[in-house]
């Protein structure tokens, strides 16, 4: 039932490229183990698609974003501007993602059941799967396994954030530990991806062809997929080390900085498309502090810029080279606001009726997706649950969201949300 | 004889082959760790094995496994240098007997019981101390998991209770059937097991009532908190999210009979008054009875659950692996070997120190993890080769200062609460320069870079990118790679010849001598680099250090 | 009839006028007949006192943001988030008699008339204060030295100065007539940005000077916990305006959060000012200037300005009314029954509760 180690018989050359292509980037057992069809597991290898969550914690308000409704009782006092789908407009806190509205696609009527941060985040990032007593995984985890890493010299699934790094096990939920995520604290590499002050490139290569050498003698007698995984995981630190520039924000165009903003959202957005463009295969871009219950007008005013500037300029980007057929961008948050203002000149949270904007890799382009009432707030129609927007990424990324299976332990597990399906009229 | 699990009244029979299997012992006619042997040749027949280790092998592989660290140089050479014959089983004998076993293996079974979470109000340190007092001495194992249940004791003795932590009801029963039994019924809270037809949720439940009763409460005089149980009087109603149909039960271990909750007179149920903050003691404690028919000798799901873990933590996988899916669906490797350990285990009354050192002086054990003489291929299950296992955090912290010589760069914690704490985030952010100075500190460091996540069992060796790159770039270990006053590169740079430095760099880093090939590219290295001799025997020690046979424990 | 002693700690509600929607500004006309009322509707709403009369003017496309009176002439301000700003016939109009479009670009914020009645003065988020003939809306003067959204302004009680507040806690005196900046005063305790934040929270929120013109206090609040929540401390910092430096710093027992939306000095030398909460009760408070703490609270829902009658014994304050609906997600409601929050203009007297005529 787990996969049992195995044993190699040589250790030559050639066999070494075959062991590290079987054993994934970071090394260990084969990736498709624990997939129910092998044959499915051949389907999905889609090595091109890419997918970037910018994700915005605490929720932002639909009012002062995708969804303005000026003449709504319950409307904030910012105006809604035109954008660049005909009678269609935004906030005009939006006016960047405004012009490329048509590059886009923004539904309306997502409509979820949890109103808490604390549940909420993990419900939304891991889709909101039925209860099966196991911890599912965040998002970018569940792509590294299901889709792999596009570059296999890098890691799957790297997580740009504020505050502190590390490698965040903790989102893999029941997957292995190594689908958790790279995170980058600030934007800033691993601490570690530095050689130490004083040992340059060379003494580098002298010493590591010393451990090798170590590990070779090692190897005679022994062929184990740990060690195996071991040595692949130094070479991917290496080749993580040797393709540091990836990560190096001081290399970034001044102009593109100016475009994506120099706030820190923009700053990860455009190290975010330093991503992409490197080959990673998910990035997530977190902002925190959107949870405006008080003052969420003053605030939204000087927030919302802050994540419609650098969204636009990614979508400009991805599609100016190329990238934006393949590459799934997502932007959201937890819930929405409440249409009701509140005491503090704020709003609270809302799952009822909220907005989310997508773009990429088998996405309707200027599509605005869910009916509401006149005033906002509530869903007149279908209402979009979030295990309906997991269908509809895992296939967009080319994943049979109904028929492939974690297993685990024994369980088969539904990828997605059993009681919920891909919503049509935002894909391709 | 194996112990099998039936469905229907798997019960019944479970404990007739138990009550059976377990007189069997006073009939075995071998010491245990030849019957080990004798199982495993007789599971593959007549193929090659792997020869018994040397003894430098050998000597690390108990170092690392009975005080938590490599042997030191001199260990190695006395190790080696004695002829007698019976030096492999004094030396394991040895070991058991110090207080570094007794550190060791309390640190091992704490992250194996606490996942390395800090729950409930007993300092860790308190807790800590209960395992090593235990472990020091004759520790019994049964003695040991009743302590932590029941969770009876006063003041200090109190720590025990630490794994019930701060009395979640369902994770504590989650933990005593994962930790304890070896069944992972998570997952039966709301169903019964999709695949594993044994495990029901009324198993989930059955243990669940034992516990529900439990919660903390403060005795004000000296502002400790206790677990105390509360006064049971019915069944626990539970229903499955499939069928939606309501069962109940009373206490009841898988495979066990339903524990009857006694029906009081009002104003009879409880045997002591409540008092300075604790509530009344009701006289029937479920969680009690739990602690005493758990640990039982003849409830066999606990000493196979038990034999198994101190088997992995030996070998480098249970007999039946993973370790909290004992079940018909993912039989053990060894059915019969399994069988024997608990058998066993519970016959000589969960004698910790007695099982670890009949696993050891078996040859199964003690094997070499070099493949045997014309074997391209083994089945690790078979044990015709020993896996080699990963070092733990700690291991790794502890093995590193010792090889590079820089215990004395240790110093004691700072206990003054105003004195400035070290910066251990700043530390992996870079925002500062500092090195920890403090045991704590480095472990903190180490357990974070290479520790699982809190709340996860650590198992199996997980190799990262992360992990790699810290061993490889971090700037403590660079540190230590210096010269300084007696540690290693500062003795290595003190000896005149290549061929001595080789030889101090492989025994105090590998714990072994040199080959002739390895003596010869130290010196062909040394040579290349006779401009920087104390950076080249940085890279000597830094490379061996990064090797797999430095992060292994094979 | 002459008023009644002024005793704040006998202060009572003594008039409550209702409105189905949020506003917050609301001021008494000069003469006291009137008031008028603005926020999340869009319209201008009046209330004639006397007749218990009520009309809403139509003009404005967004939410109004601020009012003023015109101190001798029944002309009155208000001003939007688009920065428009309409002069009406309060009393006889239902049009604006002018109107200054574009004024910033951007929200006005706070408006202020000189005490001459000559120059109607404006300010919000492009950070620049503008000065227009209060007769026809032409712009005389654009003063330039905040960095950030200015919330608002006063006239000293000379009629010499001007000041400003912003975001940033910075306060800049000009002189009124020549339009040039003749001093700072640093409030920059009411600002707070940690390191985390992704915005500035707080700034200058209020101001008020004392009648005799030697005090200014200026209201905010201080230490700001998140730029989510923004809950900080009410702080009213009390200037001594001859050196410019703080002489006193107030603060409230009660819960509340947020920063005083509005301060008024009466004549006797108290201190008024109104904060906000979120989602309970907050209050009213009223000061000596030299103690930290208030002589006196009233429990009022959370609210945003607070206007002096003319005859200096009244207060109104538009107070934050929940329909019923609050916190968070919809919990069963229907687009029916969630309804907007309102407002009741709540009129405080500043002397005891006259007893009950001995009549009847």
């Amino acid at each position: 039932m787990n996969p049992t180690k195995t044993s190699f018989s040589c250790g030559q050359a050639i066999h070494a490229m075959t062991r590290r292509r079987m054993l994934g980037s970071l090394g260990g057992l084969a990736g498709f183990g624990s997939l129910l069809h092998p044959s499915i597991a051949k389907q999905i290898e889609e090595r091109k698609k890419q997918v970037c969550l910018i994700w915005l914690d605490g929720g932002i308000s639909q009012y002062e974003s995708w969804h303005p409704l000026p003449d709504s009782k319950f409307a904030g006092p910012f105006r809604s501007i035109k954008t660049s789908i005909p009678g269609v407009h935004f906030s005009e806190l939006m006016s960047h993602s405004a012009k490329i509205a048509h590059k886009i696609s923004v539904i309306r009527t997502m409509s979820t059941k949890d109103p808490n941060h604390s549940t909420g985040v993990p419900r939304m990032q891991r889709g909101d799967p039925l209860d099966r007593g196991v911890d599912y995984p965040y998002l970018g985890s569940s792509v590294a396994k299901l889709l792999g890493p596009a570059d296999p010299e890098l890691p799957p699934y790297v997580w740009i954030k504020p505050g502190n790094g590390g490698f965040i096990h903790r989102e893999a939920g029941f997957l292995d530990a190594r689908y958790g995520a790279l995170a980058l604290g600030d934007g800033r590499p691993p601490v570690h991806i530095h050689r130490p002050d004083g040992v340059t490139a060379e003494l580098d290569a002298a010493r590591n062809a010393l451990r090798q050498k170590a590990n070779e003698r090692f190897k005679t007698y022994r062929n184990l997929s740990d060690v195996d995984a071991y040595e692949t995981s130094y070479d991917m630190a290496r080749q993580l080390m040797a393709r540091k520039e990836i990560f190096d924000d001081e290399k970034l165009d001044p102009k593109d900085r100016e475009r994506y903003g120099q706030h820190p959202l923009g700053r990860h957005v455009l190290q975010a498309r330093q991503l992409l463009e490197a080959g990673v295969r998910f990035v997530k871009v977190n902002s925190y502090h959107w949870d405006t219950h008080g003052d969420n007008f003053n605030m939204s005013q000087r927030l919302v810029p802050q994540a419609d500037q650098p969204f636009a300029a990614l979508i400009n980007d991805l599609d100016d080279r190329g990238m934006l057929d393949h590459t799934l961008v997502v932007m959201m948050s937890e819930f929405g606001r409440t249409p009701l203002i509140n005491s503090r000149l704020g709003r609270d949270h809302w799952p009822d009726c909220w907005s989310i904007a997508l773009a990429g890799c088998g996405i309707k382009r200027g599509a605005i997706i869910g009916e509401t009432t006149k005033d906002g707030g509530f869903v007149n129609g279908r209402g979009y649950d979030v295990g309906d927007l997991f269908h509809t990424i895992y296939n967009v990324l080319g994943i049979d969201s109904h028929r492939v299976r974690y297993r685990h332990k024994g369980q088969k597990l539904a990828i997605a949300s059993d009681d919920c399906e891909p919503i049509e009229e935002v894909m391709l | 004889m194996s112990v099998t699990f039936h469905r229907g009244s798997f019960g019944k029979i479970l404990w007739i082959f138990a009550t059976m299997t377990w007189g069997c012992h006073l009939f075995a006619e071998k010491p245990l760790h030849r019957e080990i042997d004798k199982l495993i040749k007789a599971k593959v027949g007549e193929v090659p094995f792997a020869e018994v280790a040397d003894d430098a092998t050998f000597l690390r592989r108990v170092s690392l496994d009975l005080t938590g660290n490599i042997p030191t140089a001199k260990e190695v050479t006395v190790f080696l240098n004695d002829k007698s014959v019976s030096k492999r089983s004094d030396l394991i004998d040895r070991f058991l007997k110090g207080k570094e076993f007794a550190d060791y293996w309390a640190e091992r079974l704490s992250v194996m019981l606490l996942e390395r979470l800090d729950l409930g109000k007993v300092p860790r340190e308190e807790w800590e101390v209960f395992l090593r007092e235990s472990l020091y001495g004759k520790p019994k194992w049964d003695d040991m998991v009743r302590q932590m249940i029941e969770a009876k004791g006063e003041g200090e003795a109190r720590a025990a209770m630490k794994f019930l932590g701060k009395a979640d009801h369902h994770l504590m029963t989650e933990n005593v059937s994962r930790l304890l039994l070896g069944m992972d019924l998570t997952c039966a809270k709301c169903h019964d097991h999709p695949s594993v037809k044994e495990w029901k949720q009324s198993h989930y439940w059955g243990l669940f009532a034992y516990l529900n009763q439990t919660k903390q409460a403060t005795r004000k005089k000296e502002g400790a908190t206790y677990l105390v149980e509360g006064l049971a009087t019915k069944k626990v109603e539970f229903e499955s999210v499939f069928d939606l149909v309501k069962m109940t039960t009373g206490p009841r271990l898988p495979g066990g009979v339903e524990v009857e909750i006694p029906q009081f007179e009002k104003g009879e149920e409880f045997e002591k008054e409540a008092e300075d903050g604790l509530p009344a003691v009701p006289k029937f404690r479920p969680r009690e009875i739990l602690a005493n028919d758990l640990t039982a000798k003849e409830y066999d799901l606990f000493a196979r659950n038990s034999a198994n873990r101190i088997w992995f933590i030996l070998m480098g996988r249970g007999l039946s692996h993973p370790l909290d899916e004992m079940h018909s669906k993912n039989p053990p490797s060894h059915p019969d070997l399994l069988a024997l350990l608990a058998r066993e285990f519970a016959g000589h009354g969960f004698d910790l120190k007695w099982l670890i050192r009949e696993i050891m002086l078996s040859e199964t054990y003690q094997r070499s993890s070099r493949l045997p003489e014309g074997s391209a291929k083994v089945e690790p299950t078979s044990y015709r080769v020993v896996t080699p296992k990963g070092l733990t955090p700690e291991h790794l912290l502890r093995a590193v200062l010792r090889a590079t010589g820089n215990v004395g760069e240790i110093k004691p914690t700072d206990t003054d609460p105003e004195a400035e704490k070290f910066d251990r985030k700043g530390y992996f952010m870079g925002s500062h320069d500092e090195l920890p100075s403090s045991l704590d500190d480095m472990k903190a460091i180490f357990v974070q870079t290479f520790g699982d996540p809190p709340g996860q069992a650590e198992v199996d060796f997980s190799p990262g990118v992360n992990k790699s790159l810290f061993l490889m770039n971090d700037r403590l270990i660079q540190h230590w790679l210096k010269p300084r006053s007696g540690n290693l590169i500062d003795r290595l740079g003190k000896l005149n010849k290549d061929s001595e430095v080789a030889r101090e760099l492989y025994l105090c880093v590998l714990s072994r001598l040199p080959e002739e090939e390895e003596r010869d590219w130290v010196t062909a290295y040394l040579s290349e680099n006779a401009h920087r001799s104390e950076g080249a025997q940085g890279d000597l020690v830094w490379a061996l250090l990064n090797s797999a046979e430095f992060r292994f424990n094979h | 009839m002459s008023a009644p002693p002024l005793d704040v700690t006998q202060s009572w509600a003594s008039r409550e006028l209702e409105h189905g929607r949020q506003l917050f500004r609301a001021q008494f006309s000069p003469d006291g007949q009137w008031i008028a009322a603005g926020g999340q509707d869009k319209l201008v709403h009046l209330w004639e006192l006397e007749k218990e009369g009520k009309k809403s003017l139509q003009g404005h496309k967004t939410w109004v943001s601020s009012l003023v009176f015109h101190p001798k002439e029944k002309k009155l301000f208000t001003a939007d988030y688009l920065g428009v700003i309409h002069c009406w016939d309060y009393e006889k109009g239902d049009k604006p008699t002018w109107t200054i479009k574009e004024a910033d670009r951007d929200n006005v914020r706070a408006l202020v008339v000189t005490a001459d009645g000559k120059y109607l003065i404006s300010a919000g988020d492009d950070a620049v204060i503008k000065v227009w003939k209060a007769s026809d809306g032409k712009q005389v003067a654009k003063l330039e030295d905040h960095e950030e959204c200015i919330f608002c302004l006063a006239i000293s009680p000379d009629g010499k100065h001007l000041v400003s507040g912003d975001l940033l806690g910075r306060i800049r005196q000009w002189t009124i007539g020549d339009w040039k900046q003749v001093r700072e005063l640093d409030a920059k305790l009411l600002h707070t940005r940690k390191e985390n934040f992704l915005a500035d929270v707080g700034g200058v929120r209020s101001f008020t000077f004392s009648v005799d013109g030697k005090l200014l206090a200026v209201g905010g609040m201080k230490e700001a916990k998140s730029n989510a929540f923004c809950p900080g401390k009410p702080t009213v910092l009390v200037f001594d305006w001859a050196t410019g430096e703080v002489k006193n710093e107030l603060g409230i027992k009660g819960k509340s959060d947020g920063p005083f939306n509005a301060l008024q000095f009466l004549e006797d030398g108290t201190l008024v000012g109104h904060t906000e909460v979120l989602h309970s009760v907050s209050e009213l408070a009223f000061w000596k200037v030299d103690q930290a703490e208030p002589i006196h609270s009233i429990k009022n829902g959370s609210g945003y300005d607070l206007s002096l009658h003319p005859d200096k014994r009244q207060l109104l304050v538009p107070t934050y009314v929940t329909g019923g609906s609050s916190g968070n997600g919809g919990r069963g409601k229907t687009p029916e029954n969630y309804l907007p929050n309102t407002t009741v203009l709540r009129i405080f007297s500043l002397y005891p509760k006259p007893e009950k005529s001995k009549e009847g």
